[in-house]
């Protein structure tokens, strides 16, 4: 047990000798009584004198009892906790300070919250002695949380060195990650040791502590406190970039319709503090980056604020100039898209980036057996009708090179001939064998966009199962296509607002339904979407699902399969407007999204391409380390910082680019009161005990006054933080009842006002 | 209680003029007669008579240089003396006084009061034969007469250290207007009611004409005034308690009482019957009182025994804390009056209640007195009680 206020605790020790005091200083002072009957006196005292001296005890100790009971309630005791703190043997103190992005908050004096912790931490720490055998642990919250002195150690000096070496993070406060730590540390915990305290260091913004959220029990087994310094109080202004994204996954030299600024891409930014309530600007600047940093011109794009307005979106024009192009190689490569804001109060989200795909053209193979020459349009086959989609021009290159397809035979199919397309379309695959199918489900699993259709004619589709097995798509296509009792329409495959939104169609828009107006079906393959992951882009009138897009099993690929084939007997489609923007929608999409996007937050795992089995540290990054890469498509560890980060196959040879961005959801720099975080510090440190780290001092305080009259758990548990107060002094109330019963009955008034004179 | 107009009060006349009845019966003639077996260091040395006549504004001690002089009537209040004027101190058993008195005798005579005819023979003073009953019956029957004697009377003080207390103040008991004591005590003792009381006993008994002596005794006898019927006794008395040896003074070490002591002392000197009046608190054990009182009885003196007690003894109603220190050096002890009091009291009142059936086990007189009553309704109360009593056994 352990108290919040140990001086009034001493002061109540020392107050109990006041009853001795009076009863010393009141003996002194009497005057002898001369008696006569002293004989018949001395025979009643020794009658009485055994209860007369037990009522004097009883009555000494209920008076001393009553004293130290009030002192020691009014020190606010608690049970088992912060005696590591205030005990009289070694203290062993965590240390848990957030290094979280929101850490990286800077003050007018342009020092960070992570700094002054820093320096708090340091404070503490000199407050500890390891001659006494104090010792000290180092925990930092910036997720995941990380155990840096686990156990604690007694080298305190070199404690302070590591509390000097920590560095900020871009991702969440991981309260749950140092919940575990302490866990794991007190069950470790030897029955001689002291019972372990913590001292939290963090400004408490809502960046670090999520109130929505349920609070991690610390987990002090065996007694401590939770010591936690105040909440900051200063509100700060900041914008965040939370996202990206281009309009298609890979941007191309000299794009069309971007009047030679390059592809557009959409940047969402969102601002918080006081200066919500006003109008402003910002302005955005969005490059494409290598993955060392270097990069090309950016273009920028202006955010108008509207007063009150928290969150917008702004599309820029990314330049496609040389310097972005530099290195890329002559086919599409690794690429980030980065955006930009200017420094604000906290700079670690001032970035957000997103890989993609960088190349001059799209490398499409189209896998079809040999045909001829098609004199008429009745002679066309899909093979035709998929290469006029993709080059009107009819040159194989449209203006600009954006899409450059090479014609592979189906018998020529295999791994080293797929490699370097973005995209694969089989218009005949009746025509593959089992060796191509695994090719293509390679392909796909590696990032490549696969484009199929039912082989045109009516014989029975065999080549389902191999595709099945190839893909692991988990659709049941039937064995044979039907026709149509009547040609049927088409329409987009989700309604109202879903309606291309997020589908390799979005870019169409609302042009989508005149598009598909004309457009009438008269074959169809059926298909059971057993995988629920699959996306209906277009259905017939009746509901039939006419273009599905799914992802192969074990890999970031995306299969789109028309269940029509593109072939006049099947479709009028091919002669439709919508065949060119349909396909090459579908390469330019599906290869950018096969590519992955390969970027998450900071502070979690992040998802890393198929084959890679190593992470190296990129710009922004923790240049040259090494993470290694799981086998099931994310890091072996978390990333704690931002930045890109090349991941290597077992060759050497980068396989892609990751972004890890900072968490959105840690950048939030509002200020929380005490009282608001007095019920989620209450939850926190559970059974144990909590207050308020004042001065830097290892003294208990107690929680803020403003809190007893919250509702619920925490508030009136906070302020209390001493399970046993409120039952000591009623303890008191109950000795002090006994003392006037007791103080009553042996002053024997009420039985000489009874008795009378003799 | 307003106290009452003082009136001038003849305490008697010197020799010759002494307490009606006294002199008459011809104990003035004995009056200065001493017992040469008593000898004690008394506060007579050196004293010179004082007319009894004067008033009380000259009862004025007359005492050896040095000495404080003592008003007589900071004990003897007029207003006690008138009370008791009109009673006579009687010995209730049979005494053996020196000369013819009011008191019986153990021997027959030929005196005033008839007590029996006997048959006459051969030698008997022919003088008292009756002859009217030698006329009516022929036989020869001599007429006897009780013999009355006169009475000597004995007044033991108690000076032990627990007669010095007392609750009440000095200027309001005395109603002398003076403060203090002879001794500068502020408070009126036991030993200071003991003083009026024996002088009183003295006064009634000089007044009759018989003899009175003192005894101060603590646990030995300490001082003693020799039994006279002279006037002179009264003041020598009076004195001898107001001055020391009797009285305790400040720091003289407290001794406790040992009536069994004094009495033996006493006896040894006492030849003939005598009244005793012992003047006490009686704090003191009741075996050795018993054996005391065995030894008065086979010596066939009759007792008086008067307890002095205190109010504040007899109720302890104290409130506050302290240490009670013994008198008679039994020690200190802390303590809470209020706590010890029931079982004080039990104490205390079972003690007197055993000293009271202890002298009426003898047949001896017993009377309690408290500092705070005036003496003179207790005492005057208690003499007629006593009176009555004794005309009641004399004459059926």
């Amino acid at each position: 047990m352990t108290f919040l206020h140990p001086s009034i605790f001493l002061a109540g020790l020392v107050c109990i000798a006041i009853p001795i005091v009076i009863h010393l200083l009141m003996r002194r002072r009497r005057r002898p009584v001369p008696w006569a009957a002293m004989k018949f006196l001395l025979e009643a005292y020794r009658k009485q004198k055994r209860r007369l001296t037990l009522e004097q005890l009883l009555l000494l100790a209920l008076r001393c009892l009553l004293i130290g009971l009030v002192g020691i309630g009014l020190a606010r005791p608690m049970i088992g906790a912060a005696a590591g703190l205030t005990g009289p043997g070694p203290r062993t103190v965590y240390l848990v300070i957030d290094n979280s992005l929101v850490s990286g908050v800077r003050d007018a004096a342009g020092t960070t919250a992570l700094e002054r912790q820093q320096a708090r931490a340091e404070r503490v720490l000199e407050q500890l002695d390891s001659a006494r055998g104090d010792r000290a642990g180092l925990i930092v919250l910036g997720g995941p949380a990380e155990a840096i002195v686990a156990p604690p150690a007694v080298d305190l000096a070199g404690v302070k060195s590591a509390v000097r070496a920590i560095e900020g993070t871009d991702g969440p406060a991981d309260w749950m990650g140092a919940s575990a730590v302490l866990r794991s540390t007190a069950a470790a915990r030897r029955g001689d040791e002291p019972a372990a305290s913590v001292i939290v260091l963090s400004e408490l913004r809502a960046g670090s502590v999520d109130l929505r959220r349920p609070a991690p029990k610390l987990g002090l087994e065996g007694g401590g406190a939770v010591l936690v310094s105040r909440p900051a109080g200063e509100a700060v202004d900041n914008v965040s970039v939370l996202d990206v994204e281009p309009l298609r996954g890979v941007l191309l030299k000299g794009a069309e319709g971007s009047g030679g600024a390059g592809e557009p891409a959409r940047v969402t930014v969102r601002r918080s503090g006081p200066g919500v309530s006003k109008a402003g600007v910002s302005e955005v600047r969005v490059s494409v980056e290598g993955a060392g940093g270097e990069g090309g011109k950016a273009g920028t794009g202006l955010v108008r604020w509207a007063s009150g307005q928290e969150e917008a979106n702004v599309s820029v024009a990314v330049p496609a100039d040389a310097g972005a192009f530099a290195g890329s190689g002559g086919g599409s490569s690794g690429r980030v898209l980065a955006a930009r804001i200017d420094n604000d109060a906290l700079a670690g989200d001032n970035i957000w980036r997103r890989p993609v795909r960088l190349g001059e053209a799209v490398e499409v193979a189209l896998i079809s057996p040999p045909v001829g020459i098609a004199g008429t349009i009745e002679q066309f086959t899909p093979t035709d009708w998929y290469r006029l989609a993709l080059s009107p021009d009819g040159d194989g290159s449209r203006s600009g090179g954006e899409v450059r397809v090479t014609v592979i035979e189906s018998s020529q199919a295999g791994v080293r001939s797929l490699a370097g397309f973005d995209a694969v379309i089989v218009p005949y695959p009746e025509t593959l064998d089992d060796g191509a199918w695994r090719a293509i489900g390679q392909f796909a699993r590696s990032g490549g966009a696969v484009i199929l259709n039912p082989t045109p004619g009516e014989s029975v589709n065999v080549w389902t199962d191999a595709m099945g097995r190839a893909l692991g798509l988990g659709w049941e296509l039937a064995r044979e296509s039907r026709e149509l009792a009547e040609p049927a329409t088409i329409q987009p495959g989700r309604e109202g607002a879903e309606a291309g939104a997020g589908g390799l169609l979005g870019l169409l828009g609302g042009e989508l339904e005149e598009l598909l107006k004309p457009v009438r079906v008269r074959r169809l393959l059926d298909v059971d979407l057993k995988d629920v992951s699959a996306r209906v882009e277009l259905r017939t009138g009746d509901g039939k699902p006419l273009l599905v897009v799914g992802e192969p099993a074990g890999g970031r690929g995306v299969v789109a399969m028309l269940l029509a084939a593109p072939d006049l007997a099947w479709t009028d489609l091919p002669v439709r407007p919508l065949m060119v923007p349909l396909v090459q929608e579908l390469v330019r999409q599906g290869a950018g999204r096969a590519g992955g996007a390969w970027h998450g937050p900071a502070g979690s795992k992040a998802p890393v391409p198929a084959g890679a089995i190593e992470l190296r540290g990129g710009s922004g990054g923790s240049g040259g380390s090494l993470v290694m890469a799981a086998a099931g498509g994310e890091s072996a560890e978390a990333i704690r910082r931002a930045g890109v980060w090349r991941a290597l196959d077992s060759t050497g040879a980068e396989v892609g680019l990751i972004a890890v961005n900072a968490d959105p959801e840690a950048a939030h720099v509002e200020v929380q009161t005490e009282s608001e975080l007095a019920p989620w510090l209450t939850a926190l440190a559970g059974d144990s005990g909590w207050g308020w780290l004042d001065d830097d001092s290892l003294e208990v305080k107690p929680g803020m006054a403003a809190a007893a009259g919250g509702p619920g758990l925490g508030a009136g548990r906070a302020e209390n933080g001493m399970p046993l107060s409120l039952p000591v002094l009623l303890g008191a109330v109950v000795v002090a009842l006994a003392e006037l019963a007791v103080a009553r009955w042996s002053s024997h008034a009420r039985g000489m006002r009874q008795e009378g004179p003799a | 209680m307003p106290e009452p107009p003082r009136r001038d009060v003849s305490l008697g006349q010197a020799s010759g003029d002494g307490p009606a009845g006294g002199g008459a019966r011809g104990g003035q003639e004995r009056g200065g007669r001493e017992d040469a077996s008593t000898t004690a260091p008394g506060p007579d040395t050196g004293q010179r008579p004082v007319p009894l006549s004067t008033p009380h504004a000259d009862l004025s001690l007359q005492l050896a240089p040095g000495q404080e002089p003592v008003d007589a009537s900071l004990y003897l209040h007029p207003q006690t003396l008138a009370r008791l004027g009109s009673f006579e101190l009687r010995a209730k058993m049979i005494v053996e006084g020196m000369s013819s008195g009011q008191h019986r005798s153990p021997y027959h005579g030929f005196s005033v009061e008839f007590a029996q005819h006997r048959q006459y023979v051969s030698g008997d003073d022919i003088r008292h034969l009756d002859w009217k009953v030698y006329g009516r019956t022929d036989k020869l029957q001599l007429k006897q007469y009780q013999q009355e004697t006169s009475l000597d009377l004995i007044v033991m003080v108690d000076a032990s250290g627990s007669m010095n207390y007392g609750s009440r103040s000095f200027e309001e008991a005395s109603g002398a207007g003076r403060k203090t004591g002879p001794d500068g005590n502020p408070a009126w003792t036991k030993f200071d009611h003991a003083t009026a009381l024996a002088a009183a006993l003295s006064y009634i008994t000089l007044r009759q004409g018989d003899r009175v002596g003192l005894v101060v005794y603590a646990d030995s006898v300490r001082q003693i005034v020799k039994r006279s019927s002279s006037q002179g006794t009264w003041r020598q008395i009076v004195g001898a308690l107001s001055t020391p040896p009797a009285r305790l003074t400040p720091g003289e070490a407290p001794r406790p009482t040992n009536l069994a002591r004094a009495v033996d002392q006493i006896l040894a000197g006492v030849s003939n019957r005598c009244l005793i009046a012992v003047i006490s608190d009686f704090f003191q054990d009741i075996g050795d009182m018993r054996a005391a009182l065995a030894r008065v009885r086979h010596s066939r003196h009759d007792v008086l025994a008067f307890q002095v007690l205190d109010r504040q003894e007899t109720e302890f109603d104290l409130t506050e804390t302290a240490p009670f220190e013994g008198l008679e050096g039994e020690g200190r002890v802390k303590l809470d009056p209020r706590a010890v009091r029931k079982a004080y009291l039990e104490a205390i009142n079972g003690h007197i209640d055993s000293v009271e059936k202890l002298f009426k086990s003898f047949g001896y007189d017993y009377q309690r007195l408290g500092t705070h009553d005036w003496l003179g309704p207790p005492l005057a109360a208690f003499v007629a009680r006593r009176n009555a009593q004794i005309k009641r056994s004399k004459y059926g």
